[in-house]
């Protein structure tokens, strides 16, 4: 057995990975979210007190089903994999933006980088469903079973519920609402297509620098 | 005097550093706590999300100890440290590689024009997550690779190539395009004669 196994054997007997190591990230977590909330006011003397107990009880609490710690370790396991991705894709893009001019246009292509910006954010806020996603594909009996089965079961329940024919007639009549009460809209202005490729492009340059400038 | 022949002879088995680096538990365990704990540590104070103000001392002990358990408890997830062995090497040659791109335009002392700017940030994107989903499709069938995500995008690119779909796709793609730049065209020509002023024989003729 060579070290690093030793060592992996050790914290695992010793329960590091499953009780030290969990119970520092909940506990952290939590006592830090309460004194920055302050959910006790600001001039209770014992507050401080009181956010370290409730921080314990919880993260005990946490401890106590060992399933949800594994389920944790493949969640953030695969959340770290993914910014460690994006944190290469922006060193990168860092790098290239300093041998290269930004793309100034007109107020309409302004719009369409804070646009871009914007879908770019959400995608990154995706990261943390795809390592829910993963976190779950691996928990088979504990609490990924239910979260894979939501969209599996969604939509037997909604046939053999009878909704579903009422929520499709549903949707037609708002759709023919919609349509019959419709505003006649001016005509739109042409959109312009190289905007469509440049602005995403700058904005994924501007997000380094969003974060450089961050205090 | 000794002969040196008469020295006992010791056998030196070649050991790779790196070999030596694994035993002693550098890469699997040293080098990822350290990464995970930077990282995290990092992203914490730069969102100050643990922090009741920019200098709070306690806060700053919160985020320590919240990165001391991160870093832990991700690499209970053996699977982690084989995606960043395959990753980070092959992510660090697209660095050095940008890198030196970055060098040799520099010698010419010429900036790079907006499309071909746009052109780089996509070729980077494109090629770190494909480094990336590679990475995670190595690491066998108990890891990512069951991934409902990882699973529908090969079965989707692996339906796509096999059934031919894929080159339709391109082709009806590529006549799509060219029927957009045909009726694009056209409609900017009408424009145009439309903004041509003065009376209107004239304009007919």
């Amino acid at each position: 057995m060579d070290f690093s196994s030793f060592i992996y054997n050790l914290f695992s007997e010793y329960g590091i990975f499953t009780f030290v190591a969990p119970f520092l990230l909940v506990f952290s977590l939590l006592y830090g979210s309460l004194r920055k909330i302050g959910l006790f006011g600001k001039d209770n003397p014992n507050k401080e007190k009181l956010y370290a107990i409730i921080s314990i009880v919880i993260a005990f609490y946490y401890l106590y089903n060992i399933s949800d710690v594994i389920f944790t370790s493949n969640f953030i396991s695969f959340f770290f994999f993914e910014v460690l991705v994006i944190f290469f894709i922006l060193m990168i893009i860092a790098l290239m933006a300093s041998i290269s001019e930004p793309y100034k246009r007109d107020e309409e292509f302004q719009r369409y980088k804070q646009s871009s910006h914007n879908v770019i954010v959400g995608f990154i806020t995706l990261t943390v469903l795809f390592a829910f996603l993963y976190a779950s594909s691996l928990d088979f009996n504990g609490f990924g079973a239910t979260a894979q089965n939501v969209i599996a079961e969604i939509l037997p329940a909604l046939i053999y519920s009878g909704l579903l024919p009422y929520l499709i007639i549903g949707g037609f009549v708002i759709a023919a609402l919609y349509w019959v009460y419709k505003k006649e809209e001016p005509p739109k202005k042409r959109l312009k297509k190289r905007y469509f490729v440049l602005a995403p492009a700058e904005a994924l340059y501007e997000l380094p620098e969003h974060t450089r400038s961050r205090k | 005097m000794t002969n040196l022949s008469q020295l006992p002879q010791i056998n030196f088995t070649q050991v790779n550093f790196n070999q030596i680096l694994s035993q002693f538990g550098f890469i699997d365990f040293v080098l990822p706590f350290l990464l995970i704990f930077s990282l995290v540590f990092m992203l914490l104070e730069l969102s100050n999300l643990l922090k009741v103000s920019p200098d709070d001392p306690v806060g700053r002990k919160l985020s320590a100890l919240f990165s001391i358990g991160f870093a832990l408890l991700s690499i209970y997830n053996q699977d982690l440290l084989k995606w960043l062995l395959s990753f980070i090497p092959n992510a660090t040659i697209a660095v050095i590689g940008f890198s030196l791109l970055v060098i040799a335009l520099a010698l010419t002392n010429k900036k790079v024009p907006g499309g071909l700017r746009a052109f780089f940030a996509f070729l980077v994107v494109g090629i770190i997550l494909w480094l990336a989903i590679n990475s995670l499709s190595i690491t066998g069938s108990s890891s990512a690779s069951s991934s409902p995500l990882i699973s529908l995008l090969s079965y989707t690119i692996n339906y796509l190539m096999q059934s031919g779909m894929l080159e339709l796709l391109i082709i009806f793609g590529f006549i799509l395009l060219v029927v957009i730049l045909v009726v694009g065209g056209e409609k900017k020509e009408e424009r145009g004669e439309e903004k041509i002023g003065g009376p209107i024989l004239l304009r007919s003729r």
